[in-house]
């Protein structure tokens, strides 16, 4: 580990860093606008300019990587200088529309400014200016006058996304990054989304986000997204009970700095009309007393044999746990159907997504809820007559049940804890009003076992509640004796199957690997 | 769209003087323009596919370069130097004269379609200032009555 | 006065010297063969010995240069050749390609053999479309004879020379640049470290060298690294082709010791036209910061320019006389350095621009005399904080000329005279009384 000495301080670091990552380590901050660790270097933006000894030019941080014995100084008279040369280059051609751009708030060139800038400018010439709000797909709007040429965006497509849609175009004062639909290539990529970190400016943002609200007014809710079972690590940005936005939270180990545009953008169900609005009982609406106690009380009429539990892979760690007490105490099974071909290791492309559309298909293994083929035919037969069917709504278990729709929708005792209506709620006996992941506590365990925790951002909408509190109801209702009362008792009962399992898959993981790398050498 | 056949040979000879494909892309790029006269968006995407690229990038190569016309130019391409050898030569004059002569501005086109006229950077021939490049031949030494005499010449 | 010495431009005024057998008959691939039957080693100790320094502008020892390659390295070596001659005020590799491009072949052979190279790429500025011919020309019968190709001359040698054609970017010069644009890519120079000794083109160990350094290697080998370390002054050996231009009787390319006077070349160039006296001369093209009249007596050597916060440079020299309106020359050198700008690192892009911006208004008339400290201030914030070295060329003549003739800057500001579209010498050109130095 090279000792290297920062502002007169002296520290040991890991090899391999460059000097913006060291100086971090020990709380110094160097700031940057083209350095991005997921990107290649290529020391443009010339912020990061820092002192090195015995050099007398001023060299990049970002490309400067720590050896033993180096002196860095990032807060002399020559670097402060450089800094305010630099932001004041930055800003003469930028618009200075902070009033109205959505990035600010969260806009590293507005901050930097503030830090390091000057606070006035000397420019008096005509600005650098192109036609405004160019979309770019779908789902980002480029404002080029704000645009400080960092290439974020093009290296972010070139080297992670591997689809080059935004190019260079023209040269020197000129230079814009233009995005482009040639051979082929759709400007709308899986991971677009991301510009809206990427871009330090303001100059790419979300369509959907736009003059929605500022982001100093958004409470941020560490969360995981449900859409997969890659199960990335997210910040749920909302306010009023409302979600704004889903933006990526850093894990290493699962999701790196990305997430993709599905989990970003597709949240609309936790808001939608179709949202379930209060507990029904014979398609009436009922009062939750009325029906939790009807509920309980069909779960029990028709014996062990012709009663089901058939759960969504996107209920928690927690809930499952309930849905395995409360089968017992019912003597029923608890399943999932199995969805044709999803392996929750499977890729659906080189970077984040995943074919399982479920959070937590792992975590249910865990715990014993897996796929029963048999319960298809025992569907179809006539030989359920009670089922209790938890989030239908799930994409993937609603094409589970696509062959036996009908044949579901006719159970007489059928009982659907759901957040969103489906064919299924609407021709339930009785209707239990569930909650969005948004809403809820609890954890997923992820294709390759690892538990996440999911916090609620904001309570159940309407009359809803959360699916931990519904099912506790029914087992007590059914007559189970049930010590853990909240999602944290629940969890450090499952604590450690779910930590084997994780162990378990790492194994398995690796073993696959290995397997594959022998199988290319042969 | 798509090279000749004599061109698609040399296409061929040339990616054979490069270890990687994507060198072969600025002579790939001239000669796009010999053959379609300019080079179009469709252009680039059909030299990309020749070396395996992503058009977006041989766009981003084809406007860093200002010897690629994006647009349509006339069959004289008239490139007048007026950097600063040139202009302390009295390029601004040989600029003049030739507006004068073929009645367009810099950047313009005839109406019959034969010149294009244009202002360019230094072409390396300070010593026999002024000068203009018209297609790929350079004239030194510009006077007023030598405009008049290569500019007759050309039909 | 000084004396033409021809050097490198021997053989240029011999008709038809750029068919091989014409450059035969006066020697050329003579070299090659006793080159050939020399180590690497010692034929680069002999080019270090002979203190060659690089033609380009930046001056760098040739022979230092080539021992930086590592002798055993995992990737093929490169030599790229900087043939893409684009510093206004520079012409003379433009001459040397034309007239005798086997000696350039012969130079070029050389140096890879010295350095264990088996491809050189000629990277030649896309106007030069009759030099890059005739350089094809050379190169194919240069082929045939067998002086190219697999084992040359029956030794173990191979190598491959190949033209090619830039596209309109004068940054494209710098060394990196040109690696980025020989690779087809946009021609944005590249972060150093790494060096292109070590990682060049197409990640090999690559040696970019000038048309004209290469040019002087079989002269050395011909005459011995003495023999040529002894012409020109200390540190500076050699000759230069200096390529004069503006407002001289007689502009061209000039072979001449390294380290003649300036107003020695500007007379064996005629003198100043029509009798006129000097304003300014800018002494290694258009980067180099201008002179006055008083400086002429400098050495137009690497060292001496340097002393006096110049430079060597391309040895471009352009004369201005008296007639010359210096806000016009100022204005029109920011106008070539905005859109030469790659536009890549922050400093260069905006900064050059800003310059240029400030520079046409003034130049419009509406300038102001604060403008002045303020393009020094700009400029100064460029200089040394951009990626590659085309931010300083811009930044140092911008310096030169508001500092040295600050005052013709200040008289046209202060006459409120408007510029624009007026010549920038001569008849018709602006012209500002500017009152005497005290």
């Amino acid at each position: 580990m090279p000792k290297i000495t920062i502002d007169g301080i002296e520290c040991e670091v890991a090899d391999g860093l460059n000097v913006i990552e060291a100086a971090k380590t020990i709380g110094i901050h160097i700031p940057h606008f083209c350095y991005h660790p997921a990107l290649s270097l290529v020391g443009q933006c010339r912020m990061c300019l820092i002192e090195l000894d015995p050099i007398p030019k001023l060299q990049t941080a970002c490309s400067t990587f720590v050896k033993d014995g180096m002196v860095i100084r990032t807060n002399t008279e020559k670097v402060i200088k450089a800094r305010k040369a630099i932001m004041e280059f930055l800003l003469i051609n930028h618009p200075l529309d902070c009033p109205e751009c959505d990035q600010a708030g969260e806009c590293d060139l507005q901050n930097n400014s503030f830090e390091f800038g000057q606070g006035f400018s000397r420019f008096e010439e005509q600005k650098r200016t192109y036609s405004r709000d160019i979309p770019v797909g779908e789902k980002l709007v480029r404002i080029q006058d704000r645009c400080i040429h960092c290439t974020r965006c093009i290296r972010f497509f070139r080297e992670i996304v591997q689809n080059e849609v935004m190019t260079y175009q023209w040269r020197g004062n000129n230079t814009a990054m233009t995005p482009l639909e040639q051979d082929g290539r759709r400007l709308d990529t899986n991971y677009s989304g991301n510009m809206h970190e990427l871009c330090p400016c303001g100059a790419l943002t979300l369509k959907d986000f736009r003059f929605k609200t500022r982001p100093w007014n958004l409470a941020n809710t560490e969360s995981v997204c449900p859409l997969c079972s890659t199960g990335c690590n997210i910040f749920i940005d909302h306010k009023q009970r409302k979600i704004f936005r889903i933006r990526p939270r850093v894990n290493m180990d699962v999701n790196t700095w990305w997430i993709c545009d599905f989990g970003r953008i597709d949240f609309g169900y936790a808001h939608s009309e179709t949202r379930i609005a209060g507990p029904r009982v014979k398609g009436a609406d009922a009062d939750w007393k009325t029906a939790l106690d009807t509920a309980a009380g069909l779960l029990k009429t028709t014996g062990a044999s012709a009663t089901a539990i058939l759960c969504s892979a996107d209920a928690t760690n927690e809930e499952a746990l309930l849905v395995k007490k409360l089968a017992a105490a019912l003597g029923c099974s608890a399943a999932s159907l199995p969805a044709p071909g999803v392996d929750p290791l499977e890729m659906e492309d080189h970077l984040l997504l995943r074919a399982d559309k479920a959070a937590n298909t792992q975590g249910l293994k865990a715990l014993g809820i897996v796929p029963d083929p048999a319960l298809a035919d025992k569907l179809s037969g006539g030989a359920i007559k009670t089922l209790l069917l938890i989030n239908p709504f799930n994409k993937q278990l609603a094409a589970a049940l696509d062959g036996v729709r009908d044949a579901v929708a006719k159970i007489p005792n059928l009982v659907v804890l759901d957040h969103n209506e489906t064919d299924f709620s609407k021709a339930a006996a009785v209707v239990l009003p569930g909650a969005v992941w948004a809403e809820k506590n609890g954890t997923f365990t992820n294709y390759k076992g690892l538990v996440q925790r999911i916090n609620q951002a904001f309570a159940p909408a309407g009359k809803a509640r959360g699916d931990f509190d519904i099912l506790l109801a029914l087992a007590q209702g059914a007559g189970a004796d049930i010590a853990c009362k909240t999602h944290i008792d629940a969890y450090n009962e499952i604590r450690d199957d779910l930590l084997k399992l994780e162990a378990q898959i790492k194994k398995d993981i690796e073993a696959l690997q290995k397997a594959a790398a022998e199988a290319e050498k042969a | 769209m798509e090279f000749s056949p004599e061109a698609m040979k040399e296409v061929e000879k040339l990616l054979s003087r490069y270890p990687i494909k994507e060198a072969a892309l600025l002579p790939l790029l001239h000669i796009a323009q010999r053959e379609f006269g300019h080079v179009s968006l469709e252009a680039e995407a059909y030299v990309a596919s020749l070396l395996d690229l992503p058009a977006p990038r041989v766009h981003g190569v084809s406007t860093f370069y200002t010897m690629y016309n994006k647009k349509p130019v006339g069959k004289y391409h008239v490139q007048v130097c007026t950097n600063i050898s040139c202009s302390l030569m009295g390029a601004e004059h040989i600029v003049k004269c030739l507006e004068k002569k073929l009645g367009i501005k810099p950047g313009q086109t005839t109406a019959d379609g034969k010149f294009t006229l244009s202002e360019v950077e230094c072409l390396g021939s300070c010593g026999t200032a002024p000068v203009m490049q018209i297609n790929d031949d350079y004239y030194e030494d510009l006077t007023e009555a030598k405009i008049d005499q290569i500019l007759g010449g050309l039909k | 006065m000084a004396e033409i010495m021809k050097v490198v431009t021997r053989n240029m005024d011999v008709p038809d010297q750029h068919t091989i057998a014409v450059a035969m008959q006066n020697g050329a691939y003579e070299q090659l063969k006793k080159a050939l039957e020399m180590t690497p080693d010692a034929i680069i100790e002999e080019v270090k010995k002979s203190g060659l320094r690089g033609r380009g502008g930046a001056g760098f020892p040739a022979g230092l240069k080539w021992s930086f390659v590592p002798k055993q390295a995992p990737k093929p070596k490169y030599m790229c050749v900087n043939a893409d001659e684009g510093e206004p005020g520079t012409f003379k590799d433009r001459v040397i390609m034309s007239k005798d491009p086997h000696l350039l072949v012969e130079g070029i052979l050389i140096a890879c053999y010295a350095i264990g190279i088996r491809d050189a790429y000629i990277y030649i500025r896309g106007e030069f479309v009759e030099p890059a011919n005739i350089l094809q020309k050379a190169i194919d019968e240069a082929y045939e004879k067998g002086f190219i190709g697999e084992n040359i001359l029956g030794k173990d040698f191979t190598c491959h020379i190949t033209v090619h054609r830039g596209a309109g970017a004068y940054v494209c010069g710098e060394e990196t640049g040109l690696i980025e644009s020989l690779e087809g890519k946009r021609g944005q120079p590249r972060l150093k470290p790494p060096f292109p000794a070590v990682v060049g083109a197409f990640q090999g160990p690559t040696v970019v060298n000038n048309v004209e350094t290469l040019a002087n290697v079989p002269r050395i080998f011909e005459h011995g690294a003495d023999w040529f370390a002894a012409i020109g002054v200390e540190k500076n050996s050699g000759t230069r082709l200096f390529g004069i231009s503006g407002h001289v009787n007689k502009p061209g390319v000039y072979e001449l010791p390294m380290g003649t006077p300036i107003r020695e070349l500007i007379e064996l160039a005629g003198g100043v036209r029509g009798g006129r006296k000097i304003k300014a001369v800018v002494p290694g093209g258009s980067s180099a910061p201008a002179l006055t009249p008083d400086q002429l007596d400098t050495q137009m050597s690497f060292d001496a320019l340097g002393a006096i916060g110049s430079m060597g440079g391309s040895g471009g020299v352009i004369v201005m006389d008296e007639t010359t309106n210096l806000v016009c020359v100022l204005t029109r050198l920011l106008e070539f350095y905005a859109h030469e700008s790659c536009g890549q690192c922050t400093p260069c892009r905006e900064g050059v621009a800003w310059l240029k911006k400030i520079m046409q208004r003034i130049r419009r008339g509406q300038g102001k005399i604060e403008d002045i400290d303020l393009m020094l201030e700009v400029a100064g914030n460029i200089m040394g904080n951009t990626l590659c070295p085309l931010g300083d060329a811009a930044a140092m003549p911008t310096r030169g000329f508001l500092t040295k003739f600050r005052a013709e800057f200040e008289a046209f500001i202060k006459s409120g005279a408007n510029a624009e579209g007026t010549p920038m010498a001569g008849e018709g050109a602006v012209q500002v009384s500017v009152p005497a130095a005290e």
